[in-house]
């Protein structure tokens, strides 16, 4: 008697503990999925694009003549198509730097952000922080 | 029963913790490729401050100059590293011919050199990594010339001077020549009355000539050059005739 009472037990429990699996799991399928290679993907490149255009010390160039249509076409040519973009310059204290908008219109649903140090190379160095936020069209 | 009831909760929770540890994975490698990229961001611009530490000591800034910007740029690398701590450490080169990292030697040889020479450490305190990771850099700008002259009338001569510019021991562009010439101790710059031509290779290669009335035998000239990194590097040369 006692045998059949215990394995009424388990079988409840086991029960329990299968609806708890089963809803889990049911709300892990809509969670909306999160694809961690696209992020990787997008920062590689991000990171990619501007060491490339500080390769030469471009980069720091373009910020210290604050030109920054040039950074955003070139980066318009470094980054993969379809992939939206947006550019925040800061200076060594953090404060932005850049007074118009670098970028083509940031849109999608993930965003990934990338910052790199960077430094002009000029006869008087200037450290800037560039924040570059990236993000996959459609 | 109860061993089998057991069992597959057992394995319902292994599988979970299977899952989520695939998801620490993959944020694992995401952060290791950060990681990578910083280190790379840093190197690069380490390479940016000690040329433009060069450029500014060579246009007649301080020696300290290297010192004081590396400084700066070590203490603002450590401050923007998001995953852990990163410690830049560097020393400069002090054997000679160098002295606070710098090598200036613009001699009377034909050969005019403006170096600067660093030995970077670079540590960083991640989430289970500890990198240390040790890089050197070395930047010259090298200046070789070789100048001829012949005795063209009375104390008229045309002089021709062609000289290499090279960055790392590689050719490099100039970003603005200028060449003097001694004439009764004082140093003068050719002009178009001078007949001045200036043949650029494209090739890190120039060629000057020009034509001056100098009575001494002992034609003189410098050249002082910037290399497109504006890095000032110029040297004298006594020319030999042919």
């Amino acid at each position: 008697m006692f045998n059949k009472k215990g394995q009424v037990r388990m079988l409840e429990a086991f029960l329990a503990v299968l609806v708890i699996f089963s809803a889990s799991i049911i709300s892990i399928k809509f969670y909306p999925p999160t694809n961690f290679d696209d992020e990787k993907m997008l920062s590689a490149s991000g990171m990619q694009a501007l060491i490339e255009l500080d390769s030469n010390g471009t980069l720091g160039r373009f910020i210290d003549e604050r030109n920054w249509p040039a950074i955003r076409e070139n980066l318009k040519i470094l980054l993969p198509v379809g992939v939206s973009y947006n550019v925040t310059i800061y200076d060594d204290a953090m404060h932005q730097i850049n007074d118009s908008t670098i970028g083509n219109g940031l849109k999608g649903q993930k965003i990934v952000s990338v910052e790199y140090p960077c430094v002009s190379q000029s006869s008087e160095c200037h450290f800037y922080v560039v924040r570059l936020q990236l993000a996959l069209v459609g | 029963m109860l061993l089998v009831g057991v069992l597959i909760i057992a394995l319902l929770l292994l599988s979970t913790e299977v899952y989520v540890y695939d998801l620490g994975k993959v944020i694992d490698e995401a952060n290791r490729n950060s990681f990578g990229d910083f280190v790379l961001a840093v190197r690069l611009g380490s390479s940016h401050v000690v040329v433009g530490s060069l450029a500014n000591v060579s246009q007649g800034g301080l020696n300290q100059t290297l010192g004081t910007n590396l400084e700066e740029w070590s203490a603002f690398v450590g401050r923007q590293y998001q995953f852990g701590k990163c410690i830049l450490n560097f020393t400069l080169r002090e054997t000679s011919p160098y002295a606070s990292g710098i090598w200036m030697s613009w001699g009377t040889n034909g050969t005019g050199v403006s170096g600067a020479y660093g030995n970077f450490t670079l540590k960083l305190l991640d989430r289970g990594v500890d990198v240390n990771l040790e890089y050197v850099i070395n930047v010259t700008a090298t200046l070789l010339v070789e100048s001829t002259y012949r005795q063209v009338q009375d104390n008229n001569k045309q002089v021709n001077v062609t000289c290499n510019l090279l960055n790392e021991g590689t050719p490099a562009l100039a970003k603005n020549i200028t060449l003097y010439y001694n004439n009764s101790s004082s140093w003068i710059v050719p002009g178009p009355q001078n007949n001045y031509s200036l043949v650029d290779y494209g090739d890190g290669t120039y060629f000057m000539s020009f034509v001056a009335e100098i009575p001494s035998e002992n034609v003189e000239v410098s050249l002082h050059v910037c290399d497109r990194r504006e890095i000032y590097v110029q040297t004298n040369v006594t020319s030999t005739q042919i």
